[in-house]
């Protein structure tokens, strides 16, 4: 979690989760999110028989 | 109901691959992302696309976000690493919004006639903004992979 103030000067409170996406509560009652998406990884298996 | 895993949709790339040929062109910038909740139940065999069950209700509403999400931005397909194709794109983002509860995030090819689905990418939790940038950060390997050598 790092707490501080933005390059605004306003106080931001962001909390990074197990899945290392990320909330900021802001002034006003703003809140941002950053997904970190996972990658979609897909594997073509291929076999070659052997004599 | 539930989002349980990320993928892409099996029947359109089989359309793309066979007679069909489906023209899918992931180079497009036509090509959208759009914000569903945790209340669809993907299935990733028979799912076609965006406006198409369960892609027909559950997508997130509210304050700056438009129906039908978002256009991709700067995409790219290429060769990376050898032998696999890699599917990229610059960050979504959804400026001052208010979204509630997004799941996960739908890539389709508005394009065409069936706003077909390229790929679902489950978040793993829900997630809301208030009056603030909800940012979709894609994987630096790409939005998907596929390795085929």
């Amino acid at each position: 979690m790092r707490e501080g103030r933005d390059e605004h000067g306003e106080r931001f409170k962001a909390t990074t989760d197990e899945l290392n996406n990320t909330i900021t509560q802001r002034a006003g009652d703003r809140q941002d999110v950053t997904i970190r998406a996972p990658k979609v990884a897909l594997t073509a298996t291929t076999h070659e028989l052997k004599d | 109901m539930a989002v349980t895993a990320s993928g892409l949709f099996v029947a359109n790339f089989i359309d793309i691959l066979d007679g069909t040929q489906l023209a899918v062109d992931l180079s497009l910038t036509t090509n959208k992302v759009a914000l569903f909740t945790n209340s669809i139940t993907p299935n990733f065999s028979t799912d076609t696309g965006y406006g198409a069950a369960p892609y027909n209700a559950n997508e997130v509403t509210g304050t700056g976000y438009t129906a039908g999400g978002a256009a991709v931005a700067s995409p790219t397909i290429t060769e990376s690493p050898t032998g696999t194709l890699k599917y990229d794109m610059t960050d979504s983002a959804w400026s001052t919004s208010t979204i509630s509860n997004a799941r996960c995030a739908l890539v389709y090819a508005d394009a065409l006639a069936g706003n077909n689905g390229i790929c679902l990418v489950n978040f793993g939790a829900d997630y809301s903004t208030s009056a603030g940038t909800f940012t979709i950060q894609w994987a630096s390997g790409g939005v998907f992979t596929i390795s085929l050598a």
